[in-house]
């Protein structure tokens, strides 16, 4: 028997906070942990196809042993970098924002059609 | 994609924790190409023309941009997801460390044993504050715990979250910086072969190894106050066959003679500490540096030679990232610090040197020929990185 390791799961010292509600960073963490797992388990699915199309059968044992070749790491590569940009896209969209007349033109009805005094 | 470290101390990781770090180091790549991108257009567009109105002249210093630009919502999106992916890099490893340390103590312990380096630990040593009391860039247990006796997972979990924390820039062994600042001198200064070097701040000696291969010819000393991450250090470098002293001493205070050393190098060491102990420091590397030796360190480029918003940028770290003292060494004066240290004015020297890892060797080669020039990518850690050193050299 080897002696149990236990390592410290958390920082010492207060984590920092951007929002005026602690409880959105908090969500922020979860929904990166979230998108974390979503592609591990793509990353997983993918590695199943491959072996699938490679082999014609599945083992567990092979399926936990995959490396993927360069081809195959540049693919998923690909995919991971296009995944960010698909989930985080609302993120993104400031800094790229433009606008024109007729769209100002037309939030501003709607802002007054909603506001208290009409 | 995270690159894991190739040599026989390398973790077993399941595919699962594989596909974690590779996603976590794609994250630290959108954060900090796409969405470091957003941030400073955001600044141009919309947060500098507000506050040059509001205080009637434009954000003049890092500190001015950073209150201009805490209530936007780019800065808060930037923020947030760069404290988690830090997070996020130190978890994605610390499952494998926790499983399979304990059961391969055995075999660290023989690449410890086995040569060519040697390691000095002194438990009487007394770690500084500024290591024993806080979880420097969110590694939890810092670089000193240890858990257990002989322990070095500290240094073993720096390793491999490392890896994925440099997305790759770093090649696979983590070493750029050493690499590409020694082949940079090597060629810059043909007739300058030192017989002994000392690296301050070693941690796992990710950029110590570098020098030794280098100037294979050369004795090579490398000093921390962190018992564990030298452990690991030993081990480490005897699996890939480099020969390195490593001792457990406080760079404030050297065990060394007067003059022992050609080359007194560190990297990015001095930002994690705090001043008055940068000044003695400094102090103890000309001590120790023999007549015609070279002081030289990897660091952030200082606030001076950076725009506002660069500064800013990064100093991002020292707010956020828990590095209380690496504002106060960005703010000094590079040149300043070493003429306090004894170093004559004009024995002054600062690189600008271009990676070797995303450049390619002849382009660092050839940055020999020209004048360091600072830009955007001066020390960060991004795309197109080149790195910032500076140093000097003691007269014969
Ligand atoms: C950011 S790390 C350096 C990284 C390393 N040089 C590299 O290039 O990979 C800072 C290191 O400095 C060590 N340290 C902090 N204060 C020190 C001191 N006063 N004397 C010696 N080492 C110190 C810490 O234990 C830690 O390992």
């Amino acid at each position: 028997m080897t002696d149990e390791l236990q390592l410290p799961r958390h920082t010492r010292g207060k984590r920092p906070h951007f929002f005026e509600d602690p409880a959105v960073d908090q969500m922020m963490s979860v929904v990166l942990a979230m998108a974390a797992e979503v592609s591990v388990l793509y990353d997983r699915v993918d590695a199943m196809q491959r072996l699938m199309d490679e082999k014609g059968s599945l083992s567990r044992a092979e399926l936990e042993a995959y490396q993927p070749d360069e081809a195959a790491a540049a693919e998923r590569q690909a995919r991971r970098e296009a995944y960010l940009q698909r989930i985080f896209r609302v993120v993104r969209r400031e800094a790229g924002t433009f606008s024109t007349e007729e769209a100002e033109t037309y939030t501003a009805e709607v802002e007054a059609e909603l506001s208290p005094g009409s | 994609m995270a690159s894991a470290p190739h040599h026989d101390l390398k973790l077993g990781t399941t595919l699962d924790e594989t596909a974690r770090q590779d996603f976590v180091a794609t994250l630290r790549g959108f954060v900090l190409n796409d969405m470091a991108g957003d941030m400073s257009q955001v600044y141009e567009q919309d947060v500098k023309p507000r506050a040059t109105r509001e205080m009637g002249h434009e954000p003049a210093t890092a500190s001015e941009v950073h209150k201009a630009m805490r209530p936007n919502l780019t800065f808060k999106m930037y923020s947030s997801m760069r404290v988690n992916t830090q997070e996020m890099v130190w978890d994605s490893v610390r499952e494998a460390v926790q499983r399979e340390v304990p059961v391969w103590r055995p075999r660290l312990k023989q690449a410890g044993a086995k040569g060519p380096g040697t390691l000095h630990l002194n438990p009487d040593l007394e770690i500084p504050r500024s290591v024993s009391a806080i979880d420097v860039h969110l590694l939890p247990g810092n670089y000193d715990s240890e858990h257990g006796p002989e322990d070095a997972s500290q240094g073993v979990w720096f390793d491999h979250g490392s890896a994925v924390f440099y997305m790759g820039l770093l090649g696979p062994d983590q070493g750029d910086i050493g690499r590409s600042i020694s082949t940079f001198i090597k060629t810059k200064y043909p007739d300058f072969s030192p017989d002994k070097i000392l690296d301050l701040g070693c941690t796992i000696g990710q950029n110590t190894l570098p020098w030794a291969q280098t100037y294979p010819d050369a004795e090579v000393h490398a000093i921390d106050v962190g018992a564990p991450v030298l452990r690991y250090a030993h081990a480490r470098a005897n699996a890939l066959g480099v020969g390195v002293h490593w001792h457990q001493m406080n760079a404030s205070s050297l065990d060394f003679e007067d003059e022992t050393f050609d080359v007194v190098w560190s990297s990015m060491f001095w930002h994690e500490v705090p001043i008055k102990d940068i000044r003695k420091a400094f102090k103890e590397a000309y001590r120790v540096l023999k007549p015609g030796g070279l002081m030289l360190h990897m660091e952030l480029p200082p606030n001076s030679t950076l725009s506002a918003y660069d500064g800013f940028y990064l100093d991002w770290d020292s707010w956020y990232n828990m590095e209380p003292f690496y504002k106060s060494f960005r703010d000094q004066d590079p040149k300043a610090l070493c003429v306090e240290a004894g170093f004559p004015a004009d024995g002054f020297a600062q690189y600008v040197v271009p990676s070797v890892n995303w450049f390619g060797e002849e382009a660092t080669k050839q940055a020999v020929d020209e004048q360091g020039k600072f830009d955007q990518n001066t020390g960060r850690f991004a795309n197109g990185i080149s790195w910032y050193s500076f140093g000097a050299w003691k007269p014969e």
